[in-house]
């Protein structure tokens, strides 16, 4: 009910911009969805843009039309949600899409190994490659640029860049 | 069937308000449940529901109002708690408020040692520090002389773990585990529960609102609202193909890393948390799809549908029409 106030006061003046910081973290399964589908009409009444930023895929596969995933500081993939979901392409998004259960499998899902990084002292380079499998020397040196494997879907990987 | 640990009709009952308006909310409502050794047993529902209040009133922070816990076989009394703590730890849903941040990780671990006499040298201590860590894949060096502050969320939760291991306890009360863990790491950790329970016989009162992590790891479910246990059985049964209007109604409401498979219809949010604690009859009447007359006058008792355990009643009514027939 709160979270509705305040998105009634966000939609007030009409804004071409929305941003919802994790806007349904606090809330229950059967409420979250009820404020996630009152973000998507106001979204569609008004015509506007809502930056969501939140750590749930379940939510962003259920409203983004886009989706840039972070790490450390950085975009490292963006790419339509039916692009991120069917075709990740960082090893960090892969690892994310893969470690979450599904229902009807129970089949075994991994972490992403490692820890998240330092800030303080983040890594060289690609700020992933501590953690990454299918690391290369380059990876420790420079941070890649984006690169548009794919039509509307670019990544920060060397790996890609290599073919 | 050995029963490990048994809630029986467990009710507590807290007063919101002041002497004039005093409301009675029945947070606990008449809950029975028991966990089999080495079993991964998953209490679920939205927040506010009573999930937390039951692993309360099983760790002994809270007195039940009426109602009783057996462990195996003996009933549990307000004076005698100490045959218990060595053998039901808890595992706490924040792990960067369950560490002092002043203090070395590795205190808690000795402190631990030394209050329930776990070994006699401090080598002795530090070998079965290390063994517990281990456990968790984690190790003695990795922990020494080390602040909470340079652990991520994942691996202060398997410090957790292994803390709660080293009394060899039996049961694990978990109460959101995984909530505040990046998701990154959440698997780490759930992935654990299930190898304690393989590997050393350990039994996990899972508590979570995550269905998906709930049906990952557990062995059987419960689902709560608002202070009942609304169905109860094996998690592929609840959740793959769930009885209670509410099961269906929070299954389909969790967002599916999908996006071929939105929501469809959109929802109604009518009422709000108390005035459902408050109904008469079934609490889900105000929002249930399938309301009937009976539904707002009278709580339906438990029916047990092809061995799950439902509390609603579309099937009071089948069982009560078909012993007619």
């Amino acid at each position: 009910m709160r979270q509705r106030v305040t998105i009634a006061l966000a939609a007030l003046l009409k804004p071409r911009i929305m941003i919802a910081d994790e806007p349904t973290t606090a809330l229950d399964v059967v409420v979250q969805r009820g404020v996630i589908q009152l973000l998507k009409s106001i979204q569609e009444n008004l015509g506007n843009t809502i930056i969501l930023v939140t750590h749930d895929m379940g939510v962003q596969a259920s409203i983004a039309d886009r989706i840039g995933i972070m790490y450390a500081g950085k975009i490292i993939e963006e790419a339509t949600v039916e692009e991120i979901f069917r075709n990740p392409l960082h090893p960090y998004t892969r690892y994310l899409i893969n470690s979450l259960p599904r229902f009807g499998d129970k089949g075994m899902r991994e972490s992403v190994p490692g820890s998240p990084p330092s800030l303080v002292n983040p890594p060289t380079g690609c700020a992933f490659h501590p953690r990454c499998p299918y690391t290369h020397s380059i990876c420790q040196e420079q941070m890649p640029d984006f690169f548009e494997p794919v039509e509307r879907h670019k990544v920060a990987c060397w790996l890609m860049r290599e073919g | 069937m050995e029963k490990l640990l048994e809630v029986e009709h467990l009710t507590k009952v807290f007063t919101l308000g002041s002497l004039l308006s005093r409301i009675r909310i029945r947070a606990v409502d008449d809950v029975s449940f028991y966990i089999r050794p080495a079993e991964i047993f998953t209490l679920a529902g939205e927040s506010g529901c009573g999930k937390t209040t039951i692993a309360r009133i099983i760790l002994g922070f809270e007195e039940p109002t009426s109602g009783a816990i057996i462990y195996s076989g003996k009933r549990g009394t307000k004076n005698e708690k100490v045959w218990f703590t060595e053998n039901v730890q808890a595992i706490f849903q924040d792990p960067f408020g369950t560490f002092n941040p002043l203090r070395t990780v590795e205190r808690y671990f000795f402190e631990t040692v030394r209050n329930y006499r776990l070994a006699r040298t401090t080598a002795e201590t530090i070998r079965l520090i290390d063994e517990k860590l281990r456990a968790v894949g984690l190790s003695y060096e990795e922990l020494a002389g080390k602040y909470p502050n340079e652990f991520s969320g994942g691996q202060l939760q398997r410090i957790s773990i292994a803390r709660a291991l080293l009394t060899d306890p039996k049961l694990l009360v978990a109460d959101e585990p995984v909530s505040m863990v990046d998701a990154s790491l959440r698997m780490s950790v759930v992935n654990l529960f299930k190898k304690l329970k393989d590997e050393m016989g350990v039994s996990v009162l899972y508590i979570t609102h995550d269905l998906a992590t709930a049906y990952y790891v557990g062995d059987r479910i419960a689902i709560m609202f608002r202070g009942n246990i609304v169905e109860m059985g094996p998690v592929e049964k609840v959740l793959m193909e769930p009885l209670h209007p509410y099961t269906r109604l929070l299954r389909e409401s969790i967002p599916e890393a999908d996006p071929s498979r939105r929501w469809g219809k959109r929802i109604a949010l009518t009422e709000t948390e108390y005035q459902e604690y408050l109904r008469v009859g079934c609490k889900l009447a105000g929002r249930c799809p399938d309301v009937m007359a009976i539904c707002r006058n009278q709580m339906p008792g438990y029916v047990e549908v092809d061995g799950v355990l439902v509390r609603c009643h579309k099937y009071t009514g089948e069982t009560a029409s078909g012993e007619s027939a």
